[in-house]
């Protein structure tokens, strides 16, 4: 009991101390900025879907009090298309024009509050998108400033005022021969590769606002790198992305398998924020085929400046279309990347070593040394195996000879 | 009368033809218009709004005109602002005030910073800027609660504003001087910039309703409101009763309009009303009239309290002690003369309500005895202008009379 009611004050205290931290903030910030929209966040259900299908988009909007006048504008992916208006709204405050959809939410003081909308999105026969979107909350005054050029005057830098919607933003189109069902039949064959060349080998982009564990997407188009997602340990604004297809220099080793290509993923100005994230990149399937590639070792590698040596990150498949493979990988900090796969004849090569006793000479394949930085290759004569056995069969001699003299409680020996 | 009335058409002629300068192209500026209006018949309409929002969202622009339409829809119910100043003027706004030039004097320079909106000031007239803002050891709670005003662009003299550096700040208003409407029109006409007369009258505190409103901060001016009849109702709740009989008569000294002279006095001044005593020159004409010493030894006031509290005294203590004139004046014989704050380039209800407190425990020190006016002092100043100590810095800075 005693123990439970510990726990129970030391929960209050910390809902206390937690409420107190964040009346200061909001107080602080409704001082400075009278911002009445918090955020707009977007919830896409379900994020997995079949090929064609309708699905919906959902956009909370945050905020205290009424009146509420706040533009929202999303971007739709590329093969996605705007299907209906939210029902929350009246239709004419809601717009659609090429890729984007642009929708107002007006309330009133006294008026009945809206703070979720949902939108109707098609998706394509096949791939996957990334939603983007913004919002402005047109309530808050600000005196601006005034252009020296031009004497002209602005309530704000754009990029100050337009904030990212946050939330989800993947959403993709369950992939063939994915899951168990329907889905499977009638679908064709792998389809045969085509050529892929990225038309872009550099790219930045900068993040205006980035909160706490919040994650925040952004895409690239015609490159190798799809899509970077940023998630910082602490608040940060106009951190800079900045993204470059490199080749590897001497002074950096090989990573382990066949490499692909290199990736230079810099996020500058995060302040003492560490940001972890997520890379999704793309794979051409003619790289693939040519090197038999097994698709299912595809990894992203990091390279750690420190310790000098790669590091594989957990990746997965997460799309393809007629040209690549899409990869999605998780990583604790952005530096060089370097894409690898293995050969199939590895592979399988491994995993007969793996189940092969170890008196079994290695195959040639396997005794390819592996590169390390740190430690020089290990010699193929040094596969282990009898020197262990050995080691086990000295351990039992010295055990029946001398521990069972001694008892059970290992007495003196006289 | 006749004197009076030629006064009167010599000062106006002067004020107007003062005012030529004033006299540049009129800018477009400012647009009589709310935006987002289409059909420009003066209100915005809901499907107006929605369709200045959804194009800007959709091909971007600027925000100027979209923030300033939801809010007009928002908070004005879609329709111009229309106030009627101190100076009994009809204003219209048809933008959200977003950036401030005050002009006239320091009442509007005052009222902003109290109401919290400081922020919203892009432009500082020179008397603020010399005499409240730049360094001095005379006292200025300005100083010390929006310091950052200094560097803001200098719009010139209540009197000669610069309207061409005005204009290009584009302000959303301009506040001017309340006792002078004419300069307020020849502003307003010149650069098409709604012109608001915003100056206090004393502890007639309805101005804080009427800045609130063109500065969109209603809730703080009635919270000012609130909290100083407050502060007042705790003076006044002792000095009811106290029977008027016991109540001292009280001379005060003005500075006003550039000369102290022991002979120039106030004809009202609230916060010795509400501090129990009886000013010996009310109802006299004019805000600061001029009396003859005789009227004063008639009067024979008990206390003399002088304008202004920070040395040098153009009128010390020691000269109205000294004054040979005056020996049998009650309160030269016990020696009640003292200085008080006053006035300081307009009135600043937040030190006069201080006065309140200071002139109560002076003319009734048993039963104020309790008070610490100091803490008192502090606690009004930061409610007014959030700064604390404000009030001690002020008596630091000062000769006023201290209790220990």
């Amino acid at each position: 009991m005693r123990e439970k009611s510990v726990k129970c004050e030391r929960a209050m205290l910390v809902a206390l101390l937690a409420f107190a931290v964040i009346a200061l903030f909001v107080g602080t910030v409704a001082a400075v900025t009278h911002t009445e929209v918090e955020s707009v966040t977007r919830t896409i259900e379900p994020d997995v879907v079949e090929p064609d299908a309708e699905f919906e988009v959902t956009l909370s909007i945050t905020y205290t009090e009424l009146p509420l006048v706040v533009g929202i504008v999303e971007t739709m992916p590329e093969g996605y298309s705007f299907v209906n208006c939210p029902t929350e709204i009246p239709a004419g405050q809601c717009s659609a024009s090429g890729d984007k959809v642009a929708f107002t939410v007006i309330c009133k003081e006294g008026e009945t509050g809206i703070s979720e909308i949902t939108y109707t999105v098609t998706a394509p026969s096949t791939g996957r998108g990334t939603f983007e979107g913004e919002f402005v909350d047109l309530l808050v005054l600000t005196p601006g400033y005034i252009d020296e050029d031009t004497g002209e005057l602005h309530l704000e830098k754009l990029e100050e005022r337009l904030l990212p919607i946050e939330g989800e933003t993947m959403n993709r189109v369950r992939a063939v021969g994915e899951g168990a069902g329907a889905i499977e039949e009638g679908v064709t064959a792998t389809p045969t590769p085509v050529p892929y060349v990225s038309t872009v080998t550099k790219a930045s982009r900068s993040i205006p606002v980035l909160e706490t564990g919040k994650e925040v997407a952004t895409t690239f188009k015609d490159m190798d790198v799809s899509m970077i997602a940023l998630k910082p340990d602490a608040d940060a604004s106009n951190v800079e992305v900045k993204i470059e297809k490199v080749e590897r220099t001497p002074d950096i080793p090989e990573p382990s398998g066949t490499a692909y290509m290199y990736l230079d993923i810099a996020v500058e100005n995060a302040g003492a924020a560490k940001i972890a994230g997520k890379v999704e990149f793309k794979v051409a399937n003619s790289w693939i085929a040519d090197n038999s590639i097994d698709e299912a070792t595809v990894k992203l590698n990091r390279y750690d400046e420190t310790g000098g040596n790669w590091n594989a990150l957990p990746t997965s498949k997460v799309g393809e279309d007629d040209a690549t493979v899409l990869f999605e990988a998780q990583t604790p900090r952005f530096s060089l990347f370097g894409v690898t796969g293995e050969k199939k004849e590895e592979v399988e090569a491994a995993a007969a070593a793996a189940a092969t006793p170890a008196a079994t000479a290695a195959p040639a394949a396997m005794q390819k040394p592996t590169p390390s930085p740190t430690a020089p290759p290990t010699p193929a004569s040094k596969v282990p195996g009898f020197e262990v056995i050995f080691a086990v069969v000295s351990l039992l001699i010295v055990y029946t000879t001398v521990f069972r003299k001694r008892g059970k409680k290992g007495g003196n020996v006289k | 009368m006749r004197t009076k009335g030629i006064i009167s058409i010599v000062l106006v002629t002067v004020l107007l033809a003062s005012a030529v300068p004033l006299a540049v192209t009129p800018a477009a500026a400012y647009e009589k218009k709310i935006p987002g209006d289409a059909n420009e018949n003066g209100e915005l309409t809901k499907d107006e709004l929605v369709n200045a929002i959804l194009p800007y969202m959709l091909d971007g622009g600027t925000l100027d005109d979209v923030g300033d339409a939801a809010y007009i829809y928002a908070y004005w119910d879609g329709e111009p602002m229309r106030v009627t100043d101190v100076a009994k003027r009809n204003v219209v706004l048809c933008r959200p005030v977003e950036r401030v030039v005050p002009a006239g004097l320091l009442d509007g320079v005052r009222i902003t910073i109290q109401l919290g909106a400081a922020d919203k000031f892009v432009g500082i007239n020179n008397f603020a800027k010399r005499y409240a803002l730049m360094p001095s050891g005379y006292w200025s709670p300005i100083r010390d609660a929006a310091s950052e005003l200094k560097d803001l662009p200098d719009v010139g003299g209540y009197r000669d504003p610069n309207l061409e550096v005005i204009l290009s700040l584009k302000p959303d208003v301009i506040f001017e001087y309340g006792p002078i409407p004419d300069f307020a029109n020849t502003i307003q006409e010149n650069t098409g910039i709604p012109v608001v007369c915003i100056s206090n009258s004393q502890l007639d505190l309805d101005v804080y309703r009427l800045a609130g409103e063109v500065l969109g901060k209603e809730e703080r001016a009635e919270e000012l409101i609130s909290y100083a009849n407050e502060e007042i109702a705790k003076v006044t709740e002792v000095t009811s009763e106290i029977p008027e009989d016991e109540w001292p008569r009280v001379y005060c000294i003005s500075g006003c309009e550039g000369l102290t002279m022991i002979t120039k006095t106030w004809s009202r001044y609230d916060p010795l009303d509400i501090a129990g005593g009886i000013n010996v020159a009310e109802g006299l004409p004019g805000f600061s009239p001029i009396v003859l010493k005789t009227q004063i030894i008639d009067w024979n006031p008990d206390i003399i309290l002088i304008h202004g509290v920070s040395p040098p005294h153009a009128v010390s203590i020691d000269d109205v002690l000294e004054d040979l004139d005056l020996q049998t004046v009650n309160a030269v014989k016990n020696g009640s003369v003292n200085y008080t704050k006053g006035y300081m380039i307009g009135w600043d209800p937040a030190t006069g309500l201080t006065e309140c407190f200071y002139m109560a425990k002076l003319f009734h020190p048993d039963e104020f005895k309790d008070l610490d006016e100091e803490e008192e002092g502090n606690e009004i100043l930061k409610k007014f202008y959030g700064v604390d100590g404000l009030y001690t810095k002020m008596l630091d800075l000062s000769d006023r009379y201290r209790w220990e």
